[in-house]
């Protein structure tokens, strides 16, 4: 049981549970204002029956021309609310926005250690488009996959035709 | 060489002077502040009028913590009245840097009237307006830049402007004046068929929606505009405007609708009962309807292989519970409560959110059904006999958690008596430890399933502790063992966190809780977990930087803010607009900001006071102004989130909404008393001969600088007086007050408010008497009154903090720590004020003999005042050496408390983790506060006359 709906600044005050955890950043205040006023409706959450934030899911709109692209900035699911579809249910929603915008394609980054997230990626129909190096900086830096999905947009399905070699983080548009 | 002259009419851009100004952009930018001032001073050695080189340079020199300077600068280029982009730019980031955006409209105001028709100067005069909130002069600005260009979203900026001032005008007004204006502002668009963008066709349903006219809104959301906006928003929008117009019926049928496409959104089940219950009052038979078509939701469901939703389900027991509490036979209408409550068990058992989910609903499960219940969900869990047999996989973790957690949650651990609970606890960390091969292969940031027998364990545990130091030592050493298992767990943090503090342990409770990582918003939201406690437990070392970062969040928000709402404006965001502010509002009015300012400028002053000049340099520095530096107490607000424990006890014992508002008033009533004390302790110091001398100067040179800006100092006596007599109004009206006693709070429950015992030990009274003798005046002889009182004053606090069974329940210990720091802290701020009394004697004293003639000796009365002052010193001195020794006492009782565990406990805990709580345990809790003893000592050791 899930309400789902726009994130506002008054979610900030309790979203703990979600960002707690510590595989989800707190970042400042201008981060999800700057979303929030940019792309309001790429930025939705759930929330259970007792009122409780069970996670949420930041994007945005962005390219030129066919590079024209909903992307997934952070998405995060409080850890008591896992295995529920929570994340697939948010995707959804940010693909159907990503339609209405007529987005050629959604594109994702994720950590290429984290089997979890890449395995439900590629359930949802993502396929690993290219390979980034050294994208999370850390010690050691670690390499990102740029997943991507296309929109019916894409009739000729060619934003996911995958790069045979990677990029560095510099030559991403 | 010959400069140009400054610029009075539009310039063109000089590649001359662009080339010269770049490197002073690129150091700036590259933060080489005096590098950009070196080569800003070179440029303006060759071209003394060029106004950008001038700003730049007062940038650099802002950025160099040389405002002052800047502001002069700033103010004759301001006279200049420049036109030039660059210039103003560079001036508008001035004022940011500064904190004065109202400056910002200004210039751009003076290069309007020289070039009206700039649509550049006009849309940074328009965001300049956006940052003070002047809606009106937005309104002005936006419909000139359509003029200037007729681009929609000026037009729309316009509308957006007239919105605000409705949402900030009174009633009638707006009504009748704005709002309608506004609407046909936008009607004019429609009819011309210039709507472009999503953006404007919210704007327009903000605009109806304020004027209560859902009728004409609904009608855009079915109309042609609809088709510019996007899913989602048109659905919860009509449902919104049914319900406001009451049609119920047609509400009825929308949310059915939306239920049948979406039978997972929570938020149409409750808008569907609530239009149940509004039908049912006319028409009783809607409520078989709604049933029927919600088994019918749940029939598809049921027949589900996998993948169940959780909405129909849950959703049974919700109208179950609200029949039922709106006086309707539930059972007899919708069927029996406890066999829905067990489908759900058993279809979503094996979920972690599974007791969550049922929380709110499973206390209207009928009394006499509970043991049935139970044993129902016993057999769900699949073992024959869980007390031997643990879970063998993680799904039936799952399903076992649950049913403890609904076992204590429905009040039956409350029938166990402490053995029983003892046992108990034990038995689940045997399951906690036989279940732990099923976290092989798990990653470190991942949350290990079995954790919830280790966090049930220790709710177990404390049940029972009743300040038992041997159930502490169990409680910690099975939270330590398993953190150390499962890093990632927050609820282990938050929990051990709790258990140090409530231990007292307030420096093991600061190394949990940095590992929690809180910041930016969760400073407010998370801060009252620890900020304040920090002092409570005499940390006041340690609390220093945690209050400093929580301050710079609360002060850098506002310039953020209105950044953010810019953006707003320019992407058309109209709906957030309202939201920003409200947001901003929030946080200014915060409580804990309230609280974390206060405490951050006593802090500065007892720590920062090595000597009675450092004292008056530091309280100097503060800029303090007793009537601006205080928040509207009235219109605080609490951001805690006093949700972040779990917790499975039942309802009764649950933490209770009046115990978050009781504590939310008594910080608010805390802050308020501590704001007060603050500033009448800066309005002493400043009496001080040495103020007059250091800060006095100071001043009168900024003042000549800048009239309105430097805040005023209390430069006159009169407003000490003024600052005792409130805090005395204070005072007396809070000890007329019944305040909570400290068993009332819980583990999980905020922390008690430092007000109770404040009041109670009595720990403003002797400061007072001593801000009293400044106040009365400098030529005031010390009475043996005064004296008197003070020592009784003193005495009382000091033996308060001996007194340490004064309170029972879970918070004794830090309770007991609290006394002792306020009594320090009391000391302490004592000594500042008796530093003050010394220097001004002294400088009396030093006054008269001068003034004497050769030869002449002191009068009896000088002579007395010197003997008078002594014996005071010696009554502070004194009570402070009684203090030092009760703390060196305290410390060594509780360093000799280690883990005392048995064999057993031993066995099941690496060897790691006992050393690393005995060491936590070891550290003396009052070492702190004794330092901060000893130093104040130093300081009253040189009072002598």
């Amino acid at each position: 049981m899930t309400t789902l709906r726009p994130f506002t600044c008054d979610d900030m005050f309790r979203f703990n549970f979600v960002n707690l955890d510590p595989l989800t950043e707190t970042y400042g205040l201008t981060f999800y204002l700057q979303y929030m006023a940019h792309w309001p409706e790429y930025f939705q959450l759930t929330e259970a029956p007792g009122g409780e934030i069970m996670g949420y899911i930041m994007g945005k709109a962005e390219g030129h021309g066919t590079n024209w692209h909903g992307h997934v900035t952070a998405l995060s699911v409080a850890p008591d609310y896992r295995r529920l579809g929570l994340a697939a249910k948010l995707m959804s929603g940010l693909e159907e926005i990503s339609e209405k915008k007529q987005a050629y394609f959604v594109d994702l980054f994720v950590r290429v250690s984290n089997t979890v997230a890449i395995n439900m990626y590629k359930n949802l129909g993502y396929i690993i488009y290219r390979t980034v190096l050294e994208y999370y900086s850390g010690s050691p830096d670690e390499d990102a996959y740029d997943m991507r999905k296309s929109l019916s947009r894409d009739v000729d399905k060619l934003s996911v035709v995958p790069l045979t070699h990677p990029v560095r983080p510099e030559d991403i548009e | 060489m010959v400069s140009k002259m400054a610029p009075k009419t539009k310039p063109v851009d000089n590649s001359v002077n662009e080339r010269r100004l770049r490197p002073i952009y690129d150091w700036l930018d590259n933060g080489n502040n005096k590098k950009a001032l070196q080569e800003a001073e070179k440029v303006l050695k060759k071209q003394p009028n060029l106004q950008c080189a001038k700003v730049l340079k007062a940038l650099a020199m802002v950025r160099l913590g040389k405002s002052e300077e800047a502001q002069i600068i700033l103010k004759d280029v301001q006279l200049e009245e420049p036109c030039e982009d660059a210039t103003l730019q560079a001036m508008a980031i001035c004022y940011r840097e500064t904190h004065r955006p109202e400056l910002t409209c200004q210039i751009y105001e003076a290069a309007v009237k020289k070039d009206p028709l700039n649509e550049e100067f006009l849309s940074h005069l328009f965001m300049g307006y956006v940052r003070i909130g002047d809606y009106r002069k937005q309104q002005q600005t936006a419909m000139a830049l359509f003029k200037v260009k007729p681009k929609n979203p000026y037009y729309f900026w316009a509308v957006m402007s007239i919105l605000m001032q409705a949402y900030v005008s009174d009633d009638t007004v707006c009504l009748t004046i704005t709002l309608p204006l506004a609407e046909r502002m936008i009607k004019k668009f429609v009819e011309e068929k210039k709507i472009e963008a999503e953006a404007e066709v919210q704007l327009y349903l903000m605009v109806l929606e304020r004027q209560r006219k859902y009728d004409e809104a609904l009608e855009v959301l079915q109309g042609p505009l609809s088709e510019k906006l996007a899913s989602g928003i048109i659905e919860t929008k009509k449902e919104e405007y049914l319900k406001q117009m009451k049609r119920w019926d047609q509400m009825m049928d929308y949310t059915e609708e939306l239920l049948r496409s979406n039978p997972d959104q929570w938020s149409y089940y409750v808008h569907y009962a609530e239009t149940m219950f509004e039908i049912s009052s006319q028409d009783v038979t809607v409520v078989d309807r709604v049933k029927t078509f919600l088994f019918s939701l749940l029939e598809q469901e049921r027949i589900k292989s996998a993948n169940n939703l959780r909405g129909p389900y849950l959703a049974m027991l919700y109208f179950w519970q609200q029949l039922q509490q709106r006086n309707f036979d539930a059972s007899a209408v919708f069927g029996n409560f406890r066999e829905f409550a067990q489908e759900y068990v058993e279809i979503m058992g094996d979920k972690p959110c599974a007791f969550q989910d049922l929380k709110p609903f499973i206390s209207s499960l009928p009394a006499d059904q509970v043991t049935e219940f139970l044993d129902c969900v016993n057999q769900s869990v699949g073992l024959d006999d869980p007390s031997r047999q643990s879970p063998k996989t993680v799904k039936q973790i799952c399903r076992h958690l649950l049913q403890l957690q609904l076992t204590r949650f429905l009040g039956q651990h409350d029938l166990l008596g402490k053995e029983e609970k003892t046992l108990l606890s034990r038995e689940l960390w045997d399951h906690y430890l036989r279940t732990k091969f099923l976290n092989a292969g798990l990653l470190t940031t991942d949350i290990r399933p079995n954790d919830g027998y280790a966090l049930l364990a220790a709710h177990l545990l404390l049940d029972t502790w009743n300040n038992d130091p041997d159930v502490l030592d169990k409680c910690l050493l099975l939270l330590e063992t398993s953190l150390a298992n499962s890093p990632a767990n927050y609820h282990l943090k938050l929990l051990v966190t709790r258990v140090y503090t409530l231990a007292g342990y307030g420096r093991a409770a600061f190394q949990r809780y940095e590992t929690l990582d809180i910041k930016y918003i969760q400073l407010d939201s998370l801060g009252h977990l620890l900020c304040r406690p920090l002092l409570s437990m005499g940390l006041p070392y340690t609390a220093s930087p945690l209050l400093s970062s929580t301050l710079r969040f609360y002060t850098t928000h506002a310039r953020e803010t209105s950044e953010c709402l810019i953006s707003a404006y320019k992407f058309g965001s109209f709906g957030k607009i309202p939201e920003f502010t409200q947001f901003c509002q929030r946080l200014d009015s915060s409580a804990h900001f309230a609280s974390v300012t206060t405490e951050r400028m006593l802090l500065d002053l007892l720590l920062d006071s090595s000597s009675h000049s450092k004292l008056v340099q530091t309280a100097g520095g503060m800029f303090a102004d007793p009537d601006k530096d205080q928040p509207d107490w009235k219109t605080c607000v609490d951001n805690r989130d006093c949700g972040v424990f779990v917790s499975w006890d039942p309802p009764s014992k649950n933490l209770h909404d009046d115990i978050v508002k009781t504590t939310f008033n008594d910080e608010m009533k805390f802050a308020r008393l501590r704001n007060r004390l603050v500033h009448a302790l800066i309005a002493t110091v400043a009496l001080s001969p040495i103020w007059q001398i250091e800060v006095q100067e100071t001043k009168n040179r900024t003042e000549n600088l800048n009239n309105d800006q430097t805040a005023e100092h209390p430069k006159d006596k009169c407003i000490l007086p003024g600052l005792l007599q409130e805090l005395g109004i204070l005072l007396t009206e809070l000890k007329s007050e019944s305040l909570m006693s400290h068993s009332q709070f819980s583990v999980q429950s905020p922390p008690p408010p430092r007000l109770y015992t404040y009041v109670e030990n009595g720990s403003l009274e002797p400061i007072l008497i001593l801000m009293d003798i400044v106040s009365k005046g400098q030529c005031h002889p010390i009475g043996n009154d005064e004296i008197r009182q003070l020592d009784n004053a003193l005495n009382r606090i000091v033996e308060s903090a001996q007194s340490s069974v004064a309170s029972e329940g879970f918070w004794r210990n830090y309770v007991r720590l609290e006394r002792v720091y306020n009594a320090v802290e009391t000391l302490c701020l004592c000594v500042l004020v008796v530093s003050t009394i010394h220097a001004i004697i002294k400088n009396n004293n030093a006054l008269r003999k001068k003034k004497k003639k050769k030869g002449e000796t002191d009068n009896d009365d000088s002579v007395n005042r010197v003997k008078q002052f002594s014996t005071l010193v010696s009554c502070v001195t004194s009570n402070m050496k009684k203090m030092e020794a009760l703390i060196d006492e305290f410390g060594v009782q509780v360093c000799v408390s280690r883990m005392k565990l048995t064999e057993s406990d031993i066995e099941t805990a690496a060897h790691a983790i006992t050393d690393e709580i005995n060491k936590n345990l070891s550290q003396s809790p009052v070492s702190e506060v004794k330092n901060l003893m000893m130093e104040k000592l130093k300081l009253l050791e040189t009072c002598n006359l």
